[in-house]
């Protein structure tokens, strides 16, 4: 058996990851609710106002937003135990290796909740569109908006999820209270900055410097990517 | 086998141990006995790599138990004395949680030990109390089926009866080959259970010897006066209770509160007579 990589129990990690963290999934589910429920309200109310359909860019826009705040809080929400000293012993005496622990981490909160989140989105937003015509006036896939997205553009939607959420699975680690919380705060201000930016500079003519952001982006997510793995692999209880 | 060489920790500038040396081979009873503070929680951490020492080496069967390899993982079980308990979950989604990890792990003993103590499998843990819990625990730790088993202060909320059971699970488990080490305050609850004997103090071992060597080398004398040559004398109901050197080679009932005083009292004779 390899020690570092297993593909059979790294499956086995995924799937006790998922169901351990059931007792969490209420908190999880009640902010995705929350969340599948604002974005079309918002998007009501503001053609309501507006009395102009919004296109489905701004739909869109506004669907990554919501879905990128609420997915970032995943870690915290489904690993608060297991990056505390107390409560950690359990995750760290589970017979699988450190660095499948920490990709399991990366896993379910990086890909597989915010897929669903994104699927359950998208699910409503066609329905809406189907029975809602008037209001929601396009399909996603039909909008014109992406003619109009930049690969640097989804670049830097991706990094500013991608790098605060692997922020917030080291955050998890950190025992100092206000250490923790003033990391979150940095956090969020990067991941709301990060995704707001690509409007703001699509809208100023300033795109051409997209790259450099997502270079700046990318280097600080592979930082708090590495400061997780770091502290998950020399971490004492 | 656990092999502890040249070990050393400290917690920031606190020392807790300093070149310490010990091994606990397969199939028995360890009991890890010292004062509050003196890092027996601490020495089960490194054992399991939870702690990683300043300098030397905590190995499980030649594996360094800080890298906390699978491997090594599933030969070894630690069960805290607090524990952060799922509280919608029933001792059965615990260790079905758990199962597939171990590939040793026996759902029949789990069974049976839940039933030897008197604990329904399916009831939440939040509807149980903190006595349920550790026996819920203790059944789950002992039936993964692991060769080393960690225990600190696993009779802490224990009522009378579930102890007498405890110890009489433990002592088939020994029998069976695996490795048991008991951290414990409570040495009434773990008297002629426990052999060898380990007695830490800040920074040293004070004592690693089997029960027989300790009789051997100590004579328990029950019901007299107080002997001015005691290493260590208490007064209980029926006279004194006095542990002197066996310079007859008679043989006596070993009692752990006494000898553990003793140890304590008089650590550079108990050094010399042990070495």
């Amino acid at each position: 058996m390899n020690n570092s990589f297993d593909i059979h129990r790294f499956g086995k990690l995924v799937l006790h990851d998922v169901r351990r963290c059931s007792p969490r999934y209420g908190t999880v589910g009640a902010v995705m609710i929350s969340e599948l429920t604002f974005t079309p309200l918002m998007v009501l109310s503001q053609n309501f106002l507006t009395q102009d359909p919004h296109g489905a860019g701004y739909r869109l826009s506004l669907m990554v937003l919501m879905s990128a705040l609420i997915a970032s809080t995943i870690p915290t929400q489904l690993y608060f135990n297991a990056g505390k000293k107390k409560t950690g012993i359990y995750f760290a005496m589970l017979p699988a290796s450190k660095w499948e622990k920490y990709l399991s981490m990366a896993l379910l909160s990086l890909v597989l909740v915010p897929l669903m989140l994104m699927v359950a989105n998208v699910a409503i937003d066609s329905l809406l569109t189907a029975v809602h015509a008037p209001y929601y006036h396009k399909y996603l896939w039909q909008s014109e908006a992406l003619q109009w997205i930049e690969p640097a553009m989804v670049c830097n939607c991706a990094l500013a999820f991608i790098g605060p959420t692997l922020g917030f699975i080291y955050a998890n680690t950190i025992q100092n209270k206000t250490c923790r919380n003033t990391m979150s705060i940095v956090l969020w201000l990067w991941l709301m900055g990060g995704v707001f930016s690509m409007m703001i500079l699509e809208i100023t003519d300033l795109a051409g410097i997209g790259w450099y952001i997502v270079a700046a982006q990318a280097s600080l997510a592979a930082l708090m990517g590495w400061l997780g793995w770091n502290k998950m692999n020399k971490m004492s209880y | 086998m656990i092999e502890i060489k040249n070990l050393s920790f400290s917690y920031k500038k606190t020392p807790v141990f300093s070149n310490i040396n010990l091994s606990f081979p397969q199939g028995a009873i360890y009991g890890l006995l010292g004062e509050n503070g003196v890092g027996k929680t601490t020495l089960l951490k490194i054992i399991c790599g939870l702690q990683r020492p300043n300098e030397g080496t905590c190995t499980v069967d030649g594996m360094t138990s800080h890298d906390r390899l699978p491997e090594m993982l599933q030969r070894i079980v630690f069960l805290p004395d607090e524990v952060m308990l799922p509280d919608n979950a029933t001792p059965q989604q615990y260790v079905s949680e758990l199962a597939p990890f171990y590939p040793s792990f026996a759902q029949g003993l789990f069974l049976h030990l839940m039933q030897e103590l008197e604990v329904e499998p399916a009831r939440k843990f939040k509807e149980m109390s903190f006595g349920q819990q550790k026996k819920s625990l203790i059944a789950a730790s002992l039936s993964l089926g692991t060769d080393y088993i960690l225990l600190d202060e696993p009779t802490n909320g224990l009522d009378i009866p579930s102890k007498a059971q405890f110890r009489s699970i433990l002592s088939k488990m020994a029998d069976e080959g695996k490795t048991i080490i008991i951290s414990t305050h409570q040495v009434k609850d773990v008297e002629n259970l426990i052999d060898p004997i380990v007695i830490l103090s800040h920074n040293a071992v004070l004592l690693d010897a089997s029960v027989q060597m300790i009789t051997e080398k100590l004579f328990f004398e029950y019901g007299g006066e107080a002997r001015e040559d005691a290493l260590y004398s208490e007064l209980l109901p029926g006279g004194y209770m006095n542990v002197i050197p066996n310079t007859t080679g008679e043989e006596s009932q070993l009692n752990i509160e006494a000898l553990f005083n003793a140890v304590l009292r008089n650590k550079n004779t108990i050094k010399e007579l042990f070495s």
